[in-house]
């Protein structure tokens, strides 16, 4: 107990706690609409993509000149490539010779190798170029922190404003169109946002983290088979809770944070799926 | 005879490959018109043309909208692929393509009809929430409002898209292949729910499938698609041993049960 009041206590953790229920919140609710156009791929891809642009951001800093601990700005670089293939993504087409998932995996492929190859050729130690890469909870400042808060309250607009497109086109596009609304514009739209969240997440909290917030509270939501608002509610606060208990162990019994969120969000899952197997009887 | 849709020269197919060519027709306000073809005749896409999702290759589609029913004040023809939703099309799609992992309730659903006559930033009202019960009860789904969409029979379902189309406020309902999967009773039950739409409201039905004698009895006039061929007419002019053969290349015989019309091969 003493060691959790210490934690708290600490502003660097106070920023990592902030930081992370922040991305959690944001990246549960969007996993809603992720898992539900059974898009969990796309997700995993944008992230790679998202890579892709921090890793060009150091390569090209090199070629410029930049040395040592300067480096071009690598978040313009990664959010701009991410909304490109969030774009691209979104948009629906005709299956012919090869199903649509099959451009995701190439995406999501082509994107890692670049990545690993740019940074290979780059004058950057491993180390820096690792956490630009992927990001860590613990690294988390308070300026990321703003940050994120921001990007929340845009999201969260964006959302309150658009929610019932988002969910039509993401239901029955084809019903949607007949209706009169502009089906791949606000497709393009839903998938912008979870392009920007999934770029500027994984900056502060790492690859695994934000695929982890944006699968399995989800997954468990789901499980419950409540309503649609109940789905949100329990996805939000599943993952919450997982980055709060979490970062807590972690703290606690000194293991890595990211993979310690992961396992917490994998037991409530795993929890979630037993109690719906064995449903308690009576009362 | 007022016709409500028009098709001139129109050519429809996806990106090179032309799936119907040079169609000329029209569609009358409040008829039964049913397309009937085969899997990969082309009556999806043709659908697909009408609801404004697939834009012609070539020519246009017209619909006639009446004054105060939409954005043109005077009302008149608009043309479909540009105007999307000026026309409102209740659009009942195949129940398999709705997927059911989504948490939603047959009033979610419904609900989501009255998306097209709201704007952007308007949440669905008291209003709203009225008609899609209203709407419900229509279908003979009305104890079923707070129920799981999949956790509903087929013919449910069936009925729950039926719901949500007649919630548009549609002057056409555009069904495809509703009675795919059904048994016997299940098929009868929609094609009458449907025969009680028209008398209840004049509503303009098409109504795609790939069974002929389904339709034969409740369309006023017929499309048949095969292999690029089309053919339209009333269904007393469509449905001869003659046409069929000529359409289908198969001897077929045209007769009559009681008051209904059979096609045996």
């Amino acid at each position: 107990m003493s060691k959790l009041l210490e934690m708290i206590q600490q502003d660097f953790m106070q920023n990592v706690l902030a930081g992370t229920m922040i991305v959690a919140a944001i990246c549960s609710y969007l996993g809603v609409f992720i898992v539900l156009r059974r898009a969990v791929f796309v997700g995993a891809a944008l992230a790679q993509v998202s890579s892709l642009g921090v890793a060009l951001a150091l390569f090209l800093g090199g070629f410029m000149g930049y040395a040592g601990h300067a480096h071009l700005p690598a978040q313009p670089f990664a959010l701009a490539l991410t909304v490109v293939a969030a774009a691209l993504m979104a948009v629906q087409y005709r299956e012919r010779r090869v199903p649509r998932e099959t451009s995701v995996g190439v995406i999501y492929a082509s994107a890692a190798a670049i990545a690993i190859l740019l940074v290979a050729v780059s004058s950057h130690g491993e180390s820096e170029v690792l956490n630009l890469l992927f990001g860590n909870v613990l690294t988390i400042t308070f300026t990321e922190v703003v940050g994120l808060a921001t990007l929340a309250f845009v999201v969260g607009l964006v959302h309150g404003l658009f929610y019932k497109e988002f969910l039509f086109v993401s239901f029955d596009p084809d019903m949607a169109t007949a209706l009169g609304l502009r089906a791949r514009l606000w497709n393009v739209a839903l998938f912008l946002t979870i392009g920007v969240t999934i770029s500027l997440a994984i900056r502060a909290a790492g690859a695994l983290v934000v695929f982890n917030f944006l699968v399995l509270p989800a997954a468990t939501a789901l499980m419950l088979g409540r309503g649609l608002w109940t789905t949100f509610a329990v996805a939000i606060a599943t993952g919450i809770l997982s980055a709060l208990s979490g970062i807590s162990i972690s703290y606690v019994v000194d293991w890595p944070s990211g993979p310690t969120i992961v396992a917490v969000n994998t037991l409530l899952l795993i929890v979630t799926v037993a109690a719906r197997a064995n449903p308690v009887r009576g009362k | 005879m007022t016709p409500l849709i028009e098709f001139k020269d129109v050519t429809l197919g996806y990106r090179r490959k032309t799936v119907l060519e040079q169609l000329n027709f029209s569609i009358y306000r409040g008829e039964f018109f049913g397309i009937v073809g085969a899997n990969g005749s082309g009556k999806t896409t043709l659908l697909r043309a009408l609801l404004g999702i697939l834009k012609p290759m070539h020519g246009t589609i017209s619909g006639h909208v009446d004054a105060g029913d939409s954005d043109l004040p005077e009302g008149g023809w608009v043309d479909l692929s540009s105007s999307v939703g000026m026309m409102r099309f209740g659009y009942v799609p195949q129940r398999d393509s709705i997927d059911e992992i989504f948490p939603l309730t047959a009033r979610d659903i419904v609900l989501m009809g009255r998306y097209g006559a709201l704007g952007p930033l308007q949440r669905p009202g008291d209003r709203d929430r009225r008609l899609a019960g209203e709407k419900l009860a229509e279908v003979g789904l009305g104890d079923m409002a707070g129920k799981r969409y999949s956790e509903l029979s087929g013919g449910q379902k069936q009925r729950v898209l039926i719901a949500r189309a007649l919630a548009a406020e549609a002057k056409v309902l555009a069904f495809d292949e509703p009675t795919n999967g059904m048994d016997l009773e299940g098929e009868h039950a929609i094609l009458d729910l449907i025969a009680q739409l028209r008398a209840d409201s004049r509503v303009t039905v098409l109504f795609v499938s790939h069974m002929l004698n389904l339709i034969a009895n409740a369309a006023d006039r017929l499309m048949l698609l095969h292999d690029g061929a089309v053919r339209i007419g009333r269904v007393d002019e469509i449905l001869t041993a003659q046409v069929l053969r000529e359409i289908y290349n198969v001897d077929v015989i045209v007769d009559q049960v009681g008051n209904k019309r059979v096609i045996v091969p």
